[in-house]
């Protein structure tokens, strides 16, 4: 056993003595040398360009209010929807705000439904002459996510239209935030900033804060300043509705967010004009697994989905006439590289070291890949943290768990290769709660 | 029977008819110019082409008068006859005249020098009336008694009357018609609310959602947090974005704009319109509105002319016959007699009124004063009209004194306000010794006499 430890230690000491140290990298980090550092370069000098803009260019802030509907899709939440109403109810939007709460199952969610028609007829009754406006839709047969924001897209009045899930409570702010960036009319849809409400929970709920942080919130910013944002979720996207309109609303079936996304950057090839951007400041707030039973089941259905779309639905319509190269490059590199095959390289990749080296050198090349993904992570986290982060206090506090993202990190990236094997041997797309599977198998 | 028939119209049917049915008939072609009877009942017939306002106050000055008060008053509109509202035909009309007449007769005194006893009479003659509360929004209790107002006099508040009879069971109460809320000074109904600042009394408040910033625990207005269409703590800087997470609106406030105090619930005040006095919601009194019916006892009392306000006393207490009080009295001494400890103690008190018409309110004050100060065991009694008995078992000397000198504080109290009120006290206490000879008339005779 000393050995072994011998032996790291004779590796580990080995690199910065060695001449050709370059080539054992290459080795050790082709993921990181090719995929990876790319990726958070164009981060980091995207945010260069935000913040210089950002501070040097004198942005006058639009004065534009127009009515917005959110579409708030609930299914049985119970009284937590009443918190979920709530805080729309507080925005300090000046505007107009059309609250469509779409109680989706209404006779099997009745608890639902009547706590959001309680609250709506109290708050009515106590404020006359309000801009707010709540409208409980009881859809008594289940229809799912797709049929409630269809539907909410038919009734909504509001000229800009917000996405967002029933168990979710979202920042007074929020709206002025999301409607900010569409005082550009060419601008016709955006994705919002979420983070994890219930990170003190647990600490896998934790690990997901992090990763909503930089993951989502960080990254999402840097692409978007770019023009290659990769998706905008379905818990909590703003959209233009006329443009929504026009391209037909949502598509049943599962990940209609990421379909939406797909579609709209189709159109944005035919009219380059259009633009879709990230509210970093649209700041929504929703609980993530609490246990890792519940996240790994949760994200075998998000990683097949993805899978699903992008070589099953959407193989013909990835062509660069259809979505553009910009584009084309962004989904292959992010979404296909990225998601789909840098979890089956990393597996192939542990199975070949320990294959084709000693343990002990495969072990020391894990830890200097910790050692390079604690650096990574730390240093997006700490950009987070200077540029994007609206609650500096609070979320430098996690920074006592980003020494074990990188096992997170690794757990999740084998999960999602084993996701993929699912979709395409099970199309486990279909095991779903977002719809009822009379509407699933259709897709 | 003798009609009168006041038309401006000379010659008509009317006058035909009515002569087929009466024995005499007076005709008149003005309101001003009637002549009332001297001593034959008589009924009138009032042509409404004289228009509603002289038809008024020809009804209230008839009302008023000596001779015309209980007379019947029909109306007539194009050759019909009216009954207040309902066409009624000549028959009717004789037969109203006779029955009025009839029960107008059976009454056996015919003392009518107080409003009170004419309206009673006119009651009497009419059975099939109730005393029926009409709304109107200039009256200062909202309400009013139209039949009730003809007759009377204007000098006191007949709210008062009407309540005072239906104590002494002259009237019934047929159905609550309203509760209202009243000045506590002069019972009138109109008032002003206004909330008020509970440190400065001013009206510039107005009402403000707090914001109770979780960072810090700051409590202020929302305006003191809103910055660039954001919340931000004044206190701490904290920017606060979610409900339930950052802050919460603890409550709404009052905010007084003169003098900066916030306030959960503001000073609600009451003024009212017609003394002009100032109090708080606590001191608004209840002011209930009834239909009233004569009483079948009442009739009774009509009729033997016995009724009086002095009664409204006994009402108020365990009040019970002279004869048997005396009997109750003899026992009481008897027991002391033979033991001790049973004593027993009497007050006797005599009430003058030294101005009637303002009696009722007096007495009523006075009745529940005795309500709220004397026992449930206690029983009273009536030696003369003015005059009553107080009987208190098992009471000494000292808890008479304690009696005597409440009666003293309220009957100060009273004069203080009104006046005009005389009461005249006589206490005697039982011991072992003095009632050894002394049997229970002779006691009352000594009290009375003494009074």
């Amino acid at each position: 056993m000393s050995r072994f430890f011998n032996e790291i230690q004779y590796f580990l000491t080995m690199y910065w003595n060695y001449e050709d140290y370059w080539k054992l990298y290459v080795l050790v980090f082709p993921i990181v040398i090719f995929l990876e550092i790319p990726l958070y370069m164009i981060i980091i000098v995207s945010y260069i360009k935000k913040f210089w803009n950002e501070v040097f260019l004198d942005k006058v802030p639009p004065h534009y209010f127009p009515t917005v509907s959110c579409i708030i899709t609930c299914y049985n939440e119970g009284q937590a929807i009443v918190a979920t109403i709530n805080t729309l109810v507080e925005q300090l939007y000046r505007g107009n705000i059309e609250i469509l709460v779409m109680v989706d199952g209404s006779d099997i969610n009745k608890s639902t439904y009547d706590a959001a028609h309680d609250y709506a007829t109290k708050y009515h009754s106590e404020h006359k002459n309000t801009s707010r406006y709540i409208q409980v839709i009881p859809k008594k047969l289940r229809g799912g996510r797709v049929s409630s924001n269809n539907l909410g897209l038919s009734l909504a009045k509001g000229e800009i239209i917000i996405i967002i899930d029933g168990d979710c409570s979202v920042d007074n702010d929020l709206i002025a935030s999301a409607v900010r960036g569409f005082a550009d009319p060419n601008v016709v849809g955006s994705s919002g900033n979420i983070r994890v409400r219930n990170a003190n929970k647990s600490l896998v709920a934790k690990f997901q804060a992090i990763e909503y942080m930089i993951g989502l919130q960080l990254s999402k910013t840097g692409l978007a300043e770019i023009g290659m944002l990769n998706n905008i979720s379905g818990a909590h996207g703003i959209f233009r509705k006329s443009f929504v309109k026009a391209i037909g609303g949502w598509k049943n079936g599962t990940a209609e967010d990421l379909d939406m996304t797909t579609r709209i950057k189709v159109y944005l090839k035919q009219y380059p004009n259009l633009k879709i951007i990230h509210s970093y400041e649209a700041t929504m707030h929703t609980d993530v697994p609490e246990t890792w039973k519940v996240l790994l089941k949760q994200r075998l259905r998000w990683d097949g989905d993805l899978s699903f779309l992008y070589f099953k639905r959407y193989r013909k319509a990835l062509r660069p006439m259809n979505i553009g190269w910009k584009n084309l490059f962004a989904i292959i590199w992010y979404d296909f590289f990225f998601c789909l095959c840098v979890p089956f390289l990393t597996i192939i990749y542990t199975i070949w070291l320990y294959f084709r080296f000693s343990p002990s050198f495969a072990t020391t090349m894990f830890i200097l890949t910790y050692i390079y993904y604690l650096f990574s992570t730390t240093v997006l986290f700490a950009l987070y943290l200077a540029f994007v982060s609206e609650r500096k206090g609070k979320d430098f506090k996690f920074i006592i768990y980003i020494p074990l993202m990188p096992f997170y990190q690794y757990i999740m990236r084998i999960w999602t290769a084993f996701a993929t094997i699912c979709e395409f041997t099970l199309s486990t797309h279909k095991d779903t709660n977002m719809a009822p599977w009379w509407v699933i198998r259709k897709t | 029977m003798t009609i009168s028939y006041i038309s401006k119209r000379k010659e008509s049917t009317v006058t035909q008819t009515l002569s087929e049915h009466f024995e005499t008939v007076r005709t008149f072609d003005s309101l001003d110019n009637f002549i009332p009877t001297d001593n034959e009942f008589n009924s009138i017939v009032v042509s409404l082409e004289f228009g509603e306002e002289s038809i008024e106050n020809f009804i209230i000055k008839l009302r008023k008068s000596d001779k015309h008060f209980i007379t019947p008053l029909f109306f007539e509109n194009n050759g019909a006859f009216l009954y207040f509202d309902t066409k009624i035909t000549i028959i009717e009309v004789v037969e109203r005249t006779k029955n009025v007449k009839t029960l107008y007769n059976e009454i056996g005194h015919h003392n009518y020098t107080s409003w009170e006893n004419k309206i009673l009479s006119y009651f009497y003659t009419r059975p099939d009336y109730n005393i029926v509360p009409k709304l109107d929004k200039h009256k200062e209790m909202f309400y009013y008694f139209p039949l009730v107002e003809y007759f009377y006099d204007g000098q006191e508040d007949y709210f008062y009357w009407l309540e005072d009879m239906a104590n002494q069971n002259i009237f019934s109460k047929v159905k609550l018609v309203d509760r209202l809320f009243c000045c506590p000074f002069c019972f009138s109904a109109l008032m002003k609310f206004s909330d008020h600042c509970p440190s400065c009394g001013s009206i510039n408040i107005r009402n403000e959602k707090f914001i109770h910033c979780f960072t810090c625990g700051h409590v202020a207005p929302e305006s003191n947090f809103l910055k660039n269409e954001r919340f931000v703590c004044p206190s701490c800087k904290a920017k606060l974005k979610l409900i339930g997470e950052d802050y919460d609106r603890p409550l709404e406030n009052g905010v007084c704009m003169d003098c900066g105090n916030y306030h959960i619930d503001s000073k609600l005040e009451v003024s009212c319109l017609t003394c002009h006095k100032t109090f708080t919601t606590e001191d608004l009194s209840k002011k209930f509105i009834y239909e009233y019916k004569l009483t079948e006892f009442g009739r009774n009392q009509i009729k033997f002319g016995t009724v009086s306000s002095a009664d409204l006393i006994v009402n108020a207490l365990n009040y019970i016959d002279l004869n048997y009080f005396t009997f109750t009295l003899n026992w009481s001494i008897q027991m002391q007699r033979r033991y001790k400890e049973e004593m027993f103690s009497i007050i006797a008190l005599k009430l003058t009124l030294s101005e009637k018409t303002s009696s009722y309110d007096l007495l009523l004050e006075f009745s529940k004063f005795l309500r709220r100060t004397f026992r449930t065991t206690d029983f009273c009694s009536k030696i003369d009209n003015n005059s009553f008995i107080f009987l208190f078992p098992k009471t000494d000397s000292a808890g008479l004194d304690v009696l005597k000198s409440r009666i003293d504080d309220f009957i100060k109290s009273i004069k203080l306000n009104r006046g005009k009120f005389e009461v005249k006290i006589e206490l005697f206490t039982s011991t072992k010794e003095n009632v050894e000879e002394e049997t229970a008339q002779q006691l009352l005779a000594k009290l009375a006499n003494k009074l």
